[in-house]
């Protein structure tokens, strides 16, 4: 009898053992970066589904493709010469309307980008009020720990000190906070969405911050977010088995027909090594948009964020 | 009770390594903060940054965005696996993509569509350059480029993952900071 009750636990004991092997198993297949998920069969089926979304674009799943982030893109854009325009953020007011986690994400993305705007361009009472919805958006979608309250209280003395550049620094850190902590709790889907709600926002002010102007900065500027567009799409794609993030990639489809219509140039490559060690890139391809596409871009992003924003997406 | 006992240890010695080196797998995440950062060179840490688990003898390829006249620093390395820094090849990469239509037959139809060549020109090979281990660059447009990554096959301690191959946590560092503007204005 003790003997038979001995087997019968050390049965359990296994079990449990093994319970534990595939979980673990289970989490390892959910790592983003091991090789063993990019075969050959893996590639296959996620470009069949991205061609359903109706994409041109050559997306290879073997490859990691990155997006930068509201903060470096603004950073570039402060030093054009153009100005900071608070009509052009999300209200927050618009807050209540955002119930579902679809919406929750896409504007925890806008109110990011709009945060990263307004640091950049150091309108610190506008980054201490979107610091703050983006505070209550974490909490909303369980990424709270990224933003305690020691961070909300250095942005808090920062604008006091009207420190911009720390201000800045803090909303690049929160941003890093966010995305690391989704991307370590296997929730790349939520993340995807978010990556794609800030890019919209990015893409939205910059195509209304001014007319459009032949030849400018601030247009070549918008002409490379052909390229981030791309990467973002290659990004999405990883998560594209969830309904939500294949359903933005149909939306964010919409867009490809003008990014892919601008003129591009190509001069030949050129790579200089500096005195100091460092590396200079020139030549290779310019991408360069007229009027009419940038009237047909920005008429597709301001529908597109607006419907994000007005919650009827 | 005994034989309970020692067939438990027994069955813990087993399966303790499988369970630690799946563990191991996902410790990979956020290796990327191991690396040396340059912050006092005034470095920002750049969020296209990768961590993951990698098989040994593999190359891994992240595709990322520089901006126009932004500075980067791009290095390698392996908090798990020491003997692996400075060794990393790796490669920088731009892709240019050119649209040219093509008939493509899909479902028994024929439609014409605006298919995308791709031809890839290397910016920098660190095999060419004393296996440099960092690359810092600027460039004068906003580019799509790839990082390709060798990971070498390297002798001694080594962790298997459940099919049997080598493989370690790297992290790649991207790092950027304004960086100098030169020539004319476009």
């Amino acid at each position: 009898m003790m003997n038979y009750k001995s087997n019968k636990m050390f049965s359990k004991f296994m079990s449990l053992i093994l319970c534990l092997v595939i979980l673990a198993c289970n989490n390892e297949n959910k790592e983003p970066n091991n090789q063993e998920n990019n075969d050959v069969d893996t590639t296959q089926v996620v470009n069949v589904e991205i061609d359903e979304i109706n994409t041109n674009l050559i997306l290879d799943t073997n490859i990691n493709y990155q997006v930068p982030t509201p903060n470096e893109l603004f950073s570039i854009i402060k030093d054009l010469e153009v100005t900071f325009d608070a009509s052009l953020l999300n209200s927050t007011e618009n807050d209540d309307k955002y119930t579902n986690g679809l919406l929750q994400a896409l504007n925890f993305g806008i109110y990011s980008a709009d945060l990263a705007f307004s640091a950049s361009f150091g309108a610190s009472n506008e980054a201490l009020k979107y610091f703050g919805i983006v505070r209550d958006y974490g909490d909303k979608l369980k990424v709270s720990n990224a933003f305690d309250q020691t961070v909300f209280n250095r942005i808090e003395n920062n604008i006091e000190n009207n420190n911009i550049d720390s201000l800045f620094t803090i909303s690049n850190e929160t941003y890093f906070s966010a995305y690391s902590y989704l991307e370590e709790n296997d929730r790349g889907a939520t993340l995807s969405l978010i990556i794609s709600g800030g890019w919209i926002e990015g893409l939205y002010i910059m195509t209304n911050l001014e007319k459009y102007n032949e030849g400018s900065e601030l247009s070549y500027r918008i002409s490379d977010q052909r390229f981030t567009y791309e990467n973002l799409l290659g990004f999405m794609a990883k998560y594209n088995d969830d309904d939500l993030v294949s359903d933005m990639m149909s939306e964010l489809a919409e867009l490809e027909e003008v990014f892919l219509s601008f003129e591009q140039s190509e001069e030949e490559v050129i790579t200089n090594k500096t005195k100091d060690g460092k590396y200079n890139f020139d030549g290779g391809v310019t991408l360069k948009m007229n009027q009419d596409q940038f009237n047909v871009l920005k008429e597709k992003v301001n529908e597109l964020r607006t419907s994000i924003v007005e919650a009827t997406i | 009770m005994f034989k309970l006992f020692k067939k438990s240890i027994i069955a813990l010695l087993i399966f303790s390594p499988i369970i630690l080196i799946a563990q191991n797998q996902k410790e990979c995440y956020n290796t990327v903060k191991y690396c040396h950062h340059a912050k006092k060179q005034g470095y920002i840490y750049n969020m296209q940054s990768e961590s993951g688990a990698f098989v040994q003898g593999d190359t891994a390829e992240l595709s990322i965005i520089v901006y126009k006249n932004m500075e980067y620093r791009i290095s390698l390395c392996s908090p798990s696996h020491m003997d692996l820094n400075g060794n990393f090849e790796f490669k920088i990469v731009e892709k240019m993509t050119k649209g040219e239509w093509q008939d493509v037959v899909k479902d028994g139809e024929t439609k014409r569509r605006r298919v995308y060549v791709t031809t890839e020109v290397v910016r920098y090979d660190n095999t060419e350059d004393e296996n440099n281990q960092e690359f810092i660059f600027q460039s004068n447009k906003t580019r799509k480029i790839s990082v390709k990554v060798y990971i070498p096959e390297m002798s001694g301690e080594e962790n298997y993952d459940l099919s049997g191959q080598a493989y370690s946590c790297v992290g790649l560092l991207i790092e950027h900071q304004r960086g100098v503007v030169t020539g004319f204005s476009r």
